[in-house]
């Protein structure tokens, strides 16, 4: 299939559908090895002509496929394919050799930290290298599928365009640590805009115009993937999205703490499933019984697969807080439709390989069919552990640990990337219109990217399930047997490098893409022949065969046996099959309906978010620390989410309570541990252990793989931005008062008192020339130390106010109400700990039971 | 108003609503799927290797 004689030039005169459904088709193919017809596609696109077929009349049209913008997004793709990869190799090497950048300045170190690199390499792998990829599938098949060019060459380009500039906008602000810290939503709210108007306008409105001007009337299976993605996708971005701007660079989530991880995973499951799932299926649908020459096995397999994925995986998001502070009933729902989505997508696995019958033999000899085989294996694969790490007791054991990150790669390497590759190898002698470079060297692509994969994932499953197994492992007296969280992380590096192996394997297997590409592109036409085709357009008075009269007419049954028995003649689907607009609202009803179900009931009911008394929100200072906290990335790390279990609770402290996170935006419990959890950090260190620990991670916890953010030691903490993030903040719900005039001055205050406690602990009044009490770390520090406190605050009475307060000296709290938060007894917190600055504004608030649930 | 509707729901239902409707739904397009004619299936889902039109009406129901 790789060379020139697998072009097929044809040229069809289609006669008309008419009115009542009946047709009549006269079909002239012309094959051959050049067309004579070689024209600029434009200059044609408008050409109609009068043809007759029999006795009827139709208007037929001249047309050619834009395959330009295919090229554009395949071109794209291998080179975002290279950079996403090369991401991720770094990105694993810093966790096997975390000073790797330890010589550079450290104002550039911090810009390669792991925290602020692992985005750039998520974000290049979904949305550059799949992203590019999926469009280049849709705009190559839909045109064929639907018989005619995209509907405009200005939004491809618009689109290609827009989608290029956003990467880069991320491959920028990533790491400068301009983020929205919810993981595969990192980017900020301009971006997210330009993202919002090149997917929906410029992709979608192109998409949807071409089918709304198609020549073929039915609309084949990959198209309804490719709708329900377009649809769903649009959905998901908006509503995660929804923040309030601070600058260009910052903004706060409408929502907070449980709302906000349930939005959160709701969009990243679904970005899963309707980004690198329903359009690689379409593709499959496409682009295999191409490659096979094969018809796709099973039709009607694949209306089930369709609507049973769309009506089950926008469910399944809760899976990813199991154990978490989301109210019980979410997590079930999450849990029951995650094993349920086993069904369709073995399904879909199923089709897709039986669609291989009859020609198993040609994937001895074909490296497109041998990476769709193996990538069609690896979704069956990624498909059933899936629901099998959404079952709350498997879950238990696997979430926050490798083993998540193992399930990921072989959907993303195995599954994305081999549809990918393979579909390339396709495409590449079509749209260059000359042989593929190099069979030879594609079939040592395959083999060296499937040894990669499993070089990866296996050392991974095996990291994860050991790691899981030793966060849990009690011995004989009950106690943790591996209580030191940086000996179990030891245990787990020659797996680390084991992935890196891997992943370099597979890195080199897209270097040799990229080769292939290049060879063959050097070796095409001077110029591109453009075929032309003719088909006739669809009358818009085009009606459906009516409805056969019932069996039961003049039967003496109920006339509502007659309607039942005509509407079950009424072919819905089929005829469902051949209107875009009612397709796209029933798609969207699926997802709409499904989503209202877990959102509606988690935002409006009260005693979802059973909130807390005692938690008060951050002090200006405090405030400003956690957004260098979502700034550094220290989520990709760190979890802020203890579970109910005896081996958490022994290891971080009281379970985390869904009251706490009432002011948190974003969220940050995180998805994965090579930290320790963080929730009830606060009073754990003293404020000077904090600092030493930024400067050199190792030297305070040896065997530690943090990386040094000595940068935060030197940082001028920008005092003046804090107004307007409070400000923000309280636009929010969050109930400040003396804070809104008067931010800096308390922040000031504060810092002073936390220089004060390092200073009195060991540390000097300045670092490198620079006073500490004006440092980025003295921020982070007083938010770290306020983590996970507030369930055990005790409100103490207010001093006298003759009672001089030193400048050193860390401020008592002094709400009135003294009212244990938990119903546990109230713990005091650490004698080493600085109690946040005074609360004026929640004094007065302090005496009510609950206080008012930011929506 | 739609606060007030909600807050009276008993949400700790929803997990068996939700079961029925997608339940209900899955038959209802297994059964259509079912009842589709060979003749009509194999031309559908020969349409990506063919470059002609094809008519959804072709070859009966």
């Amino acid at each position: 299939m790789c060379c020139v004689s697998g072009l097929r030039h044809r040229t069809m005169a289609i006669g008309s559908v008419s009115g009542t459904g009946q047709s009549t088709f006269t079909i002239n193919s012309k094959d051959g090895d050049k067309m004579k017809e070689v024209s600029v596609a434009s200059a044609n696109e408008n050409a109609t002509r009068q043809a007759t077929s029999g006795s009827q009349s139709a208007v037929m049209e001249s047309f050619s496929y834009n395959d330009g913008i295919v090229r554009m997004f395949v071109t794209a793709t291998i080179i975002w394919g290279l950079v996403g990869t090369l991401a991720g190799v770094l990105v694993a090497l810093l966790l096997v050799l975390p000073n790797l950048f330890s010589g550079l300045d450290p104002n550039i170190s911090a810009l390669l930290s792991f925290g602020r690199l692992r985005p750039v390499h998520t974000n290049a792998a979904i949305f550059a290298f799949a992203g590019n990829a999926i469009f280049a599938a849709i705009y190559y098949s839909t045109q064929r599928l639907c018989k005619c060019r995209m509907w405009s060459n200005t939004l491809g380009l618009l689109h290609f365009w827009g989608w290029q500039a956003i990467i880069v906008a991320a491959a920028i602000t990533l790491p400068l640590g301009i983020t929205q810290s919810k993981e595969y939503a990192e980017l900020e709210w301009p971006i997210d805009l330009a993202i919002a108007v090149v997917w929906l306008v410029f992709f979608g409105g192109n998409f949807f115009m071409t089918l709304w001007k198609r020549r073929e009337r039915h609309m084949y299976v990959a198209l309804w993937f490719y709708i329900a993605t377009i649809v769903t996708v649009t959905v998901l971005h908006v509503f995660n999205n929804l923040v309030v701007p601070v600058g260009l660079g910052k903004s706060y989530s409408v929502y907070a703490g449980v709302q906000d991880a349930l939005m959160q995973w709701w969009y990243g499951h679904n970005a899963v499933a309707f980004f690198l799932t329903t359009p690689f299926l379409g593709l499959m649908y496409y682009f295999l019984p191409k490659a096979a020459e094969r018809p796709v096995f099973s039709y009607k397999l694949s209306i089930i697969h369709f609507w049973s994925l769309v009506f089950l995986y926008i469910w399944a998001g809760p899976h990813h807080l199991h154990y978490t502070a989301l109210p019980e009933w979410a997590c079930t729902f999450g849990m029951l439709f995650s094993v349920m989505l086993w069904m369709p997508s073995w399904g879909g696995m199923i089709n897709g390989l039986l669609t291989l019958r009859g020609a198993w033999n040609k994937v001895t000899s074909d490296p497109v069919l041998k990476f769709f085989v193996v990538g069609i294996t690896f979704y069956g694969m990624s498909t059933f552990e899936g629901p099998l790490l959404s079952v709350k007791s498997v879950n238990a054991l696997s979430h926050y640990t490798d083993w998540t990150i193992a399930h990921v790669h072989s959907g993303a390497l195995g599954w994305n990337g081999f549809m990918t590759f393979g579909m390339i190898y396709w495409l590449l002698p079509r749209l260059y219109q000359t042989k593929l470079w190099s069979k030879k060297l594609a079939e040592w692509h395959f083999w060296l990217g499937t040894i990669g994969i499993l070089l990866y994932i296996v050392p991974i499953y095996a990291a994860g399930i050991t790691q899981g197994l030793m966060w849990r492992a009690m011995d004989d007296l009950g106690h943790l047997q591996y209580p030191n969280f940086v000996e179990t992380v030891q245990s787990i590096v020659p797996f680390w490098w084991a992935r890196v192996l891997g992943g370099g394997l597979y890195v080199v297997g897209v270097l040799m893409l990229a080769m292939n590409a290049v060879a063959t592109w050097m070796s095409r036409p001077s110029k591109y022949e453009v075929p032309i085709y003719t088909a006739a357009r669809l009358e818009r008075g085009y009606q459906d065969v009516p409805i056969p009269p019932s069996k039961l007419a003049g039967v003496p049954v109920l006339e509502a046996a007659v309607a039942i028995d005509r509407v079950t003649k009424m072919d819905w689907h089929r005829r469902w099959e051949r209107l875009p607009l009612l397709f796209t609202v029933l798609t969207t009803l699926a997802v709409i309906v499904a989503s209202l179900f877990e959102i509606i009931p988690t935002f409006l009911i009260r005693s979802n978010v059973p909130t807390i008394a005692s938690v008060k929100p951050y002090t200006p200072l405090e405030l400003a620390g956690r957004d260098i906290y979502v700034s550094e990335g220290c989520y990709n790390c760190h979890s802020q989410m203890i579970r109910p279990m005896i081996a958490e609770t022994q290891r971080y402290g009281e379970y985390s309570k869904a009251g706490e996170f009432v002011y948190d935006r974003p969220f940050q419990w995180g998805s994965r541990r090579i930290g320790p959890d963080l929730a009830r950090e606060g009073g754990r260190q003293s404020s000077f252990w904090h600092w030493e620990h930024f400067n050199n991670p190792a030297q305070r916890s040896p065997g530690s793989v943090m990386p040094s953010y000595g940068h935060l030691l030197v940082e001028r903490l920008n005092f003046g931005e804090i107004q307007k993030r409070i400000h923000a903040a309280h636009f929010l719900g969050a109930p400040y008062d003396q804070e809104l005039t008067d931010a800096a001055g308390m922040a000031r205050t504060q810092a002073e008192a936390v220089a004060a406690e390092i200073i009195a602990q060991g540390g000097t009044v300045s670092f490198e020339g620079k006073l500490i009490k004006e440092s980025t770390a003295i921020a982070l520090i007083a938010y770290l130390q306020r983590m996970g406190k507030d369930l055990y605050r005790v409100d103490t009475p207010v001093p006298a106010p003759s009672e001089p307060t030193s400048d050193k000296a860390a401020e008592p709290t002094s709400d009135k109400a003294a009212e244990p938060a938990s119903d546990k007894a109230a713990e005091p917190a650490s004698d080493k700990a600085v109690e946040p600055a005074p609360d004026k504004a929640t004094e007065k608030s302090a005496e009510a039971a609950t206080a008012p649930v930011p929506l | 108003m739609l606060k007030d509707v909600i807050c009276k729901l008993d949400y700790s239902n929803f997990e068996e609503i939700a079961l029925v409707i997608f339940g209900l739904c899955f038959l209802a397009i297994v059964w259509g799927a079912t009842r589709l004619k060979r003749e009509a299936t194999d031309r559908f889902s020969s349409i990506p290797i063919e470059d002609s039109v094809v008519d959804p009406w072709k070859g009966g129901k």
